[in-house]
């Protein structure tokens, strides 16, 4: 046997194995390219509906079955995968029907399970990333993807995690953002809502993460991951009306208003009002000394007359420069 | 293998500020780097620029001999680490450490080899397989570190790696991480806001501050020989004691001079403030707690550097003690040996070492020196 044929045969069984994924198209094979050199070529066009594919000299009566087998395999998935998709854009894009739920059964998933909803937004329309989200959950999801949005109703009985175990399935998120960017994806975001347990919920799920990802995103560009329970302030200031936004700062900043957006004292008094107003505390979770952090807070006092060692003037400055942090990067 | 050239790199998110400003940097192959600074001053920011996450508005990488500017993260030949450590939770350890590779399309043979390489390094063999809800914090960092080992890069990046496992952990995995990169032999570019984390295990040290690279240099000289008062006041735990002054003459000898003391400046330290004009200026005076005593013999044999004061709160921790005392305009933390008989509201007499001293440039906030 010729070393060209041990390495199709090889190549074929990994493809095999990966069957799953077939229908997606983040295998980058053309047709026309050749994966084991001229004299034994074999051509795919994984990325389009049909997977063509065709032996020359030294593929013999099994390989050739193989890959019968996994043309047949590949229509199917695509086909399974398609209904899967447009079923559930219809269900977050259309009002609810009870036919809904019937359609879902037939599709063979379990109407009472609890799915989470995730929602995410990748800038590039290219689709690698699908391989890591679907092993990332197992496969254990109904998905649909356009573009570069992925709509996904992740089946939460497969991860032993507690429903009101919020940590958790933050932790879950996380992990699933570190191991994007591990692999090189960093320009996405990814919005978590509360776990559903019927598909009427559904559509306003996937329109609640909509909401929190453009507040998010807009408070926030540096994060990559949102949470619907973290969230409730961003969402609200954000469909403030700009000039209202802009009058609350200047009520509370005064005159610092017009300084460019102190983000120091940003994270300060985040942390600070975390902590309970606990210098200590704050000052330990900051990295620096008591008396920089008290300094700090008694400058920004001069200059402000906004005494925020008082809670409720820490959580009126804390606002205005939230709202200052959305506008700066939306300026 | 391969080092790392910063030159003058400059980053800023779309029209806002720059948030880094002129990063140039030599990093030798293998050496371990850390990058350190408080919350928001551009550690990870410069660190998603090494890995390609994030365009470099300005200036030029290099990873060994290449320009990576333009590099794909993917073909960038990097690692990186996090601090949530990552796994897939359905894989079990073997499957976690390989899939990288597979995504690679490496060989089954190839796979298989370095996952058992890498999981003997990190000492979890036995672990390969566990699922990750089955491992403890500690296990999951190794299998993380694992997942970025078989990728056999030519540069580490880590952020953070740490900062979710609780004190004792941190202070093992630090030591582990330290000797794993003695026997890789590997460049790591490691960010952390713990200066403790910094000062055991940097070959060298990146202090940054809103986005501007402070020092660079090993640990020894940034605790010695910190640059400004930023870096004198970020390293080291508890913080160096700073007090603004001016430096007087008086009879041949220069003194430090505020409202609540006076001390008399060593020669040589003197002979440098007079060569650089700072006689009858402002400065600020830099002390670090544990070179100031209380022992009779170091009273005795400096008494021009002695001074008087209140015990706020005296912390026992142990061998040593801390206090923080309460000089009228000054507070200033000692670090001393550990006693009973010092309390709280007591007066004591105390000295600094002037020999360890440092004075800042009172606008520049430079060293002098
Ligand atoms: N994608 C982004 N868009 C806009 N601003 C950003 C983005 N990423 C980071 N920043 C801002 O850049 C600054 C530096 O962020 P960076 O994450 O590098 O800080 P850091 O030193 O790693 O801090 P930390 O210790 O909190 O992780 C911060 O003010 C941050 O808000
Ligand atoms: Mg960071």
């Amino acid at each position: 046997m010729s070393n060209d044929f041990e390495l199709l045969v090889q190549k074929i069984n990994e493809i095999l194995h990966q069957q799953g994924e077939l229908s997606s198209n983040h295998h980058s094979l053309e047709p026309g390219t050749s994966i084991v050199g001229p004299k034994s070529m074999i051509t795919f066009a994984l990325n389009h509906q049909t997977c063509l594919a065709y032996p020359v000299e030294s593929v013999s009566g099994p390989i050739a079955q193989f890959i019968s087998l996994l043309i047949t395999m590949n229509e199917k998935a695509t086909d399974q995968h398609s209904k899967h998709e447009s079923f559930l854009l219809k269900a977050i894009n259309e009002p609810y029907t009870p036919g809904l739920k019937a359609e879902l059964e037939i599709l063979g998933y379990s109407t009472d399970l609890t799915y989470l909803p995730l929602l995410i937004n990748f800038d590039d329309p290219e689709q690698e990333w699908r391989a890591i989200v679907d092993d990332y959950f197992a496969k254990q999801f109904i998905s649909a993807i356009t573009n570069g949005t992925g709509y996904y109703l992740i089946s939460l009985k497969e991860f032993s995690i507690d429903l009101e175990d919020k940590k958790a399935i933050e932790e879950l998120g996380i992990g699933l953002v570190e191991i994007l960017r591990e692999e090189g994806f960093d320009k996405m975001t990814l919005s978590f809502t509360e776990p559903v347990n019927t598909i009427k919920d559904w559509k306003s799920s996937f329109g609640q993460a909509e909401t929190i990802m453009r507040a998010g995103q807009f408070f926030h560009p540096e994060e990559r991951i949102f949470f619907t329970w973290n969230t409730p302030l961003e969402v609200m200031l954000f469909n403030l009306p700009k000039e209202d936004r802009r009058s609350f700062i200047q009520y509370v900043l005064g005159a610092k208003e017009n300084d460019t957006f102190d983000s120091e004292m940003y994270r300060t008094l985040k942390v600070f009002l975390q902590e309970n107003l606990n210098i200590s505390e704050t000052a330990r979770k900051l990295f620096i000394h008591r008396n920089t952090l008290i300094y700090r807070l008694e400058k920004f006092t001069a200059e402000t007359g906004r005494d925020i060692r008082n809670g409720n003037e820490a959580f009126l400055v804390y606002l205005a420069l939230l709202l200052e942090k959305g506008l700066q990067q939306s300026d | 293998m391969a080092g790392i050239k910063f030159n003058h790199i400059k980053k800023s998110y779309g029209n806002n500020a720059l948030t880094v400003k002129d990063f140039h940097l030599d990093v030798p192959d293998k050496e371990f780097l850390v990058l350190v600074g408080p919350s928001g001053c551009g550690k990870s920011t410069t660190l998603r620029m090494i890995a390609g996450l994030e365009e470099i508005s300005e200036g030029e990488l290099f990873i060994g001999d290449r320009m990576v500017n333009d590099v794909a993260p993917k073909d960038r030949d990097i690692a990186m680490v996090f601090q949530n450590y990552a796994l897939y939770p359905h894989m079990n350890v073997y499957d976690n450490m390989a899939f990288g590779l597979k995504l690679r399309k490496f060989s089954k043979t190839e796979i298989n080899k370095r996952v058992k390489e890498a999981a003997k390094i990190l000492d979890i063999d036995h672990l390969l397989d566990r699922k990750p809800k089955a491992l403890s914090g500690g296990q999951r960092q190794r299998v993380a570190l694992g997942r970025a080992i078989v990728r056999e890069p030519q540069v580490f990046l880590m952020d953070e790696p740490l900062s979710n496992l609780d004190a004792k952990l941190r202070v093992q995995m630090r030591t582990e991480i330290s000797k794993l990169h003695k026997r890789l032999e590997t460049t790591i570019v490691y960010v952390t806001h713990d200066q403790t984390e910094a000062m055991t295990m940097g070959d060298r040290i990146v202090v940054m501050y809103d986005g501007i690279v402070q020092q660079v240099a090993t640990p020894q000289e940034i605790y010695n020989y910190p640059a400004n008062r930023f870096v004198a006041g970020f390293i080291g735990s508890p913080a160096m004691n700073f007090l603004n002054g001016s430096l007087i003459e008086d009879n041949q000898s220069l003194y430090f001079k505020n409202d609540s003391i006076s001390i008399q400046i060593p020669e040589g330290k003197a002979k440098i403030l007079r060569a650089q004009n700072y006689v009858g200026q402002e400065v600020i005076f830099g002390i670090r707690p544990e070179d100031i005593h209380d022992e009779l013999i170091f009273l005795e044999s400096a008494p021009k550097a002695t001074f008087t004061s209140t015990i706020d709160v005296a912390e026992n921790m142990g061998s040593e003690l801390y206090l923080y005392l309460n000089t009228g305009e000054n507070n200033i933390t000692a670090r001393v040996k550990g006693r009973s008989e010092l309390k709280r509201g007591q007066n004591v007499k105390l000295a600094f070492d002037m020999n360890k001293c440092h004075f800042f440039d009172a606008k520049s906030e430079v060293a002098i020196r």
